[in-house]
């Protein structure tokens, strides 16, 4: 798998390759700005960016706005951003095109590679990986929502991993339950919230992430 | 010459340096003040004759060119000249009256066209023409009167010794003197014009001085506006700061965490299979740790040291100075009791980026600091380095910040740097009320 990274601190760039390399992915590029990640993507064809939200020159959101017009020159391209905070308004704004491959994750989880590289994967394969953090911050804002509030503690769970992208499978292994149960859950949720049912886990998580902003 | 152009903001609040070691008019014997009236009153006869020069040139040739594109650095020259002039103005005018004339400009923006909107809507460019305006007439006017004057009061008491110089029908004052006797009439009347003549030149020189210090001192308006603005500089300050610290946390001791949570995380993946490979990470992680920690500890430093807490401004600059390869000379002697913190810790970041800028840009040899409390209870922090000069502290550098700092406790601070050297930074804190 092909990976373009744009990271302007040396120190995280090399560290980000050497975990990806490490973990069987071909780095293609490792830049440090907007401009250089656009034209790596251009020019690569990635399977996935992985991209810092702060890049020079104004350090603020430069990572997020070169991110979407890589997408604009090379559309569909999964993007993950990778960030020291949450602003779920950077996320929103990636999720907003709906051509899937969206990621943004806190820089912490690049500690536990495995589920950082799962993540990666997930992405690259037009998957989504949203933080846990983000996932709690759009939660955060739709309670006291009536539909919400129906949610079982079990299937407000699964909603939270369902946002952060994790398949079926992913969830039910990691609330050690069977995937049948999972499913039941989900149509459950997909019920209480008005949702169209859908069979395409991307589509799906999207259907929930537009609930969630809206 | 560039503190003038440039640094606008940096020089013009600044009080005259020696206002603290005048002693006040009183003090003076009275025959000091007269010779000091009259040579103000000679002084002023040649600045009227300037300032009907500079009101005269200046304004036919703003004026005339005022439609064309070179009209807009003509009239920012102009006001910047008045301003030079009005400050010449301003040490003599307060030479005589015993006590220093601020001044107050608006800092001056870059761009030419945002500083010559500046220049033309601050009120004092207009206060300092009319004070080129009175000193052409009134100043001339005074100057010739009690000159004049002094010479026929010197004249006529001197009559006596004249007499022998003199022609037969000589006339004195349109009486025609016929003999030696009537010389001495001379020193009667230069005796009884004495009196009236130093009342004269006294009324005059106040008058005159008076009215300098109507004009050129900044209106009431004006010291509100300073104020605001230095209160601005203040918030300001402090908003730069955090951001600052928020960038050094970024880029410094959380980018450190983040990369060796990865070390540790790969560590943990290749223990089993790689034990020498994730023994590498390890050392690697606790490297990473310890920078972090240094990372932080300098970030702490910024906010303030805390020996300067502790211990007072002459035990942290101390500390600031030691172990430096570049030698610096400090003498800092600020007394008891100790200064406000905000007054000690400006004084200690004016002396800290005065010695970094020294070792960063100048090339400097030595440095040499000086730290004291003047009479007029203002810490004053003086640097000199031996560098090549030319620090511009409207370049965004950290001077900038500091002029900030300082101007928001009432302060000045003020940087010479020629090129060529050397470079001095000045800063004069009020210990407060």
């Amino acid at each position: 798998m092909r990976v373009v990274i744009a990271e302007d601190l040396a120190l995280l760039r090399d560290g980000l390759t050497r975990l990806l390399r490490d973990s069987g992915f071909e780095v293609v590029a490792a830049v440090e700005n907007g401009d250089d990640l656009v034209a790596s993507v251009e020019r690569e064809r990635p399977d996935v960016a992985i991209v810092d939200v702060r890049l020079p020159p104004t350090f603020t959101d430069e990572g997020v706005r070169a991110a979407l017009e890589a997408r604009r020159v090379v559309p569909s391209t999964p993007v993950l951003i990778l960030s020291q905070y949450v602003e779920q308004t950077y996320a929103a704004e990636l999720l907003a095109d709906g051509s899937g491959g969206v990621g943004y994750l806190l820089k912490d989880r690049v500690a536990d590679p495995d589920e950082f590289v799962a993540a990666v994967r997930r992405v690259a394969e037009g998957g989504t990986a949203l933080d846990p953090e983000a996932v709690a911050q759009l939660f955060a804002r739709r309670r006291g929502h009536a539909p919400m509030d129906e949610l079982t503690p079990r299937e407000a769970e699964v909603l939270g991993l369902m946002a952060e992208g994790r398949s079926n499978a992913a969830i039910a292994r990691e609330l050690v339950v069977t995937e049948g149960a999972v499913e039941k859950h989900i149509s459950s949720i997909l019920g209480k919230l008005g949702l169209p049912k859908s069979e395409d886990d991307h589509r799906r998580v999207l259907a929930v992430l537009a609930y969630l902003r809206g | 010459m560039w503190s003038i152009l440039g640094g606008v903001t940096a020089t013009t609040a600044q009080l005259p340096a020696d206002r603290a070691e005048r002693p006040s008019a009183l003090r003076y014997p009275i025959s000091r003040r007269f010779l000091r009236d009259l040579g103000y009153m000679v002084l002023t006869l040649g600045t009227s004759v300037v300032a009907f020069t500079l009101l005269v040139a200046g304004l036919s040739v703003t004026l005339s060119l005022a439609i064309l594109i070179v009209g807009v650095p003509v009239a920012i020259l102009n006001a910047i000249i008045n301003r030079e002039w009005a400050g010449v103005q301003r040490r003599l005018s307060g030479w005589a009256l015993g006590e220093p004339i601020r001044a107050a400009y608006r800092p001056a923006p870059q761009g030419l066209l945002a500083r010559l909107r500046t220049v033309l809507a601050d009120p004092q460019t207009w206060r300092d023409l009319l004070w080129l305006a009175f000193d052409s007439i009134a100043g001339f006017t005074f100057a010739i009167v009690v000159i004049t004057a002094w010479g026929v009061v010197i004249g006529s008491l001197t009559l006596p010794a004249w007499w022998w110089t003199m022609p037969g029908d000589a006339s004195y004052l349109g009486l025609t003197l016929g003999t030696t006797g009537g010389s001495f009439l001379g020193v009667g009347v230069g005796l009884a014009a004495l009196v009236p003549i130093l009342a004269i030149t006294r009324g005059f020189t106040a008058a005159h001085a008076h009215v300098a210090r109507a004009l050129l001192r900044p209106s009431g308006n004006a010291r509100v506006e300073e104020l605001t603005e230095s209160r601005a500089g203040a918030v300001d300050a402090a908003h730069e700061e955090l951001q600052r610290i928020e960038r050094d946390l970024h880029d410094g001791a959380q980018a450190r965490l983040v990369a060796l949570a990865m070390d540790l995380g790969l560590a943990e993946r290749k223990v089993a299979e790689d034990p020498a490979a994730s023994r590498e990470l390890i050392g690697e992680a606790r490297e990473e740790a310890v920078r972090a920690l240094g990372e932080l500890r300098e970030l702490v430093r910024g906010i303030g040291p805390s020996i300067l807490r502790d211990r007072g401004l002459e035990a942290a600059v101390a500390s600031l100075t030691a172990g430096r390869t570049q030698p610096v000379d400090a003498r800092v002697d600020v007394g008891q009791p100790r200064p406000p913190a905000t007054v000690e810790a400006a004084a200690y970041f004016v002396v800290a980026e005065s010695i970094a800028n020294a070792a960063r840009h100048s090339g400097a040899s030595r440095v040499t600091v000086r730290v004291w409390r003047d009479a007029a209870e203002r810490i004053v922090v003086e640097c000199t380095d031996d560098g090549q000069g030319g620090a511009d502290p409207t370049a965004g550098s950290g001077l900038s910040g500091l002029i900030k700092r300082v101007r928001a406790l009432d302060g000045t601070l003020t940087v010479t740097s020629p090129a060529g050297g050397p470079t001095t930074i000045r800063a004069e804190i009020p210990c407060g009320s």
